[in-house]
């Protein structure tokens, strides 16, 4: 409602906007050609690894409020699931990702249906189990490899091309990354996204209007289930090996820790943080022992300097109402009458 | 025809018995008024009508259908809706957005749900020069007639109001009142929870007393005129 009648009132503060992120995604997929170097590309791909794994997990913290912390099981689920398919049982790896939807889905109506009914706080205590119990199984069990993990994992093959290069994962996950954007972007503005946003304002008052929230908060958390399992079905093929110490709590806070500082709720502030976490630990390598403490620190200062995030889901609002102005658009600059209801 | 229809309401919360064995009727397009002192179990009652407190037993029929196991949300697609205690609005959403997610069961109907937003500005015209300002900016008075506001987006049967006067000044409250004294006269029936009972007694059509969980007078509010009988029924035959 809202969203249509914005498109109609600012089409070219909106249209500059569309331009800007099409150049941005044009010049990240051209780094590679630009400077091909090896530890260059690795970092980009992880980090685009956490960028996906921060999309999904808004959805779930940022746009419904639920604390999940066991959200790298998530990942574990489709990197192993597609792992063990395509080792074990020689299925091709993309084949396997129906299958690790499923699996996602599965494990999340496990963990979630019963856990949802309850108020949210009891989801972080559920949550986190379930990421313990996730990493020791995959640590203890003879398919999933014990402690040396699984590797020789096969290459993605996509409409017949190998993927055999770092350098096409790079491509993969960006698109990954770009197609998940998307997709919150929309359901962020549908009905599910609205009653997203109610539960987590005020779960009561939401549940007074006629939402129901039980099922919205499972749709939340199914979503961020698939979305981190396919992240760890490319992750794998990417990294050819997999071992329990890549899925455990460090990971689960690292995604946490890339929406809070990235800016809870906006699609902007997840790329942001997502590179953050994977970029800043990195660019402190050669401090050694001190990196970890330093990028502590770092997070600190954020959280202190910019408690909303980086990019908070606000100041969205705020620059597109100076789009607004500069474009000389009415927008909703401040003093613009309302616009029409549903129209 | 009885709007509502409550009996043997029981509300527990662990050992604790918040209300026990309630039993009240609203009839159509009445204004009934359910008054006691603070803890007497009045906010616990409006909260088991609308199924927001699990912990409940007794009976609840809508118009005569038995709608004692629906959750809160089937309540409100039938036409129950629950204005909460300490009006309850989404601070960070404008007053537009409140609405709109008040009238979230007619999201895909953007005519119908027009048509709310209009009636519903049409009561409250304070809200419509405030509809882009974010909610928790609105003063109290106003969060008020939003959250009222937001509870007529759905266009209900049955509007359950938790002490609409909480923490208002007397101006606002007039105003607050006579609103809706107007969308009782629109046929909408209403029950009204008030620790204000001089408030209420001037605008229900019928009052039921609660103390310590347990109906304990009810009548129409001639019947209450007298200080004397308001504060017995209050504080109990022994204190006065």
């Amino acid at each position: 409602m809202i969203g249509q009648s914005v498109r109609r009132s600012r089409p070219k503060a909106l249209r500059y906007g569309w331009a800007g992120i099409l150049l941005a995604i044009v010049a990240v997929a051209l780094l590679p050609h630009v400077d091909p170097d090896p530890y260059l590309i690795s970092v980009a791909t992880l980090a685009f690894v956490y960028m996906g794994l921060a999309l999904g997990l808004n959805m779930v913290v940022g746009y419904a409020g639920l604390l999940d912390l066991g959200y790298a099981a998530f990942f574990a689920v489709g990197a192993y699931g597609s792992a063990i398919l395509a080792t074990t049982y020689h299925w091709p790896l993309l084949a396997t990702a129906p299958a690790v939807v499923l699996m996602a889905v599965v494990a999340a109506l496990i963990v979630g249906g019963p856990t949802l009914r309850l108020r949210s706080d009891y989801l972080a205590i559920v949550t986190l189990g379930f990421g313990e119990i996730t990493q020791i199984s995959a640590n203890n069990l003879q398919i999933t490899g014990g402690a040396t993990g699984i590797f020789d994992i096969p290459p993605l093959s996509l409409f017949g091309w190998q993927l055999l290069q770092p350098v096409d994962y790079y491509y993969v996950l960006l698109a990954m990354v770009v197609l998940y954007a998307l997709i919150t972007w929309r359901v962020r503005r549908s009905k599910i996204g609205r009653a997203w946003l109610a539960i987590r304002e005020d779960e009561d008052a939401a549940l007074a209007m006629g939402i129901n929230t039980v099922r919205y908060k499972i749709y939340a958390y199914v979503g961020g289930a698939v979305f981190a399992s396919l992240i760890g079905l490319v992750y794998g093929a990417a990294m050819t090996a997999i071992a329990p110490t890549s899925f455990g709590y460090p990971q689960s806070v690292l995604c946490i820790v890339a929406v809070l500082i990235g800016g809870m709720g906006s699609i902007p502030g997840m790329l942001v943080g997502g590179f953050l976490v994977e970029a800043v630990p990195e660019a402190l390598r050669n401090l050694a022992d001190f990196r970890l403490l330093l990028f502590g620190i770092v997070m600190v200062l954020v959280m202190i300097f910019r408690p909303q995030g980086v990019w908070p889901a606000r100041s969205m609002r705020w620059a597109r109402r100076l789009a607004g102005l500069a474009t000389g658009s009415p927008g909703d600059a401040p003093g613009a009458k309302p616009e029409d209801l549903g129209s | 025809m009885n709007a509502l229809e409550v009996s043997g309401l029981t509300v527990r919360y662990g050992p604790v018995v918040a209300v026990d064995g309630l039993s009240l009727v609203a009839p159509s397009h009445s204004m009934v008024a359910l008054l006691g002192a603070n803890g007497a179990g009045k906010t616990s009652t409006l909260r088991a009508i609308s199924a927001l407190e699990r912990g409940r037993s007794g009976t609840l029929r809508l118009y005569g259908e038995d709608v004692t196991r629906l959750k809160a949300h089937e309540l409100v697609a039938r036409g129950l809706v629950h204005v909460p205690e300490r009006r309850r609005v989404f601070s960070t959403m404008t007053v537009r957005e409140n609405l709109e997610l008040g009238g979230y069961r007619y999201y895909r109907q953007s005519s119908e749900l027009r048509r709310q937003f209009e009636a519903t500005l049409d009561l409250f015209p304070r809200l419509r020069e405030r509809l882009t300002q974010t909610a928790g900016m609105l003063s109290g008075g106003e969060q008020q007639m939003l959250a009222i506001g937001r509870a007529l987006m759905s266009k209900p049967k049955v509007l359950m109001l938790d002490e609409p006067s909480l923490g208002l000044g007397p101006q606002i409250i007039q105003t607050i009142y006579k609103t809706l004294q107007a969308i009782s006269a629109q046929g909408t029936t209403v029950l009204l929870v008030e620790q204000n009972a001089h408030l209420a007694l001037r605008v229900a059509s019928h009052v039921y007393v609660l103390r310590a969980g347990h109906l304990v007078a009810e009548g129409p509010p001639s019947e209450f005129s007298q200080e004397a009988t308001l504060a017995q029924a209050y504080l109990g035959s022994d204190e006065t």
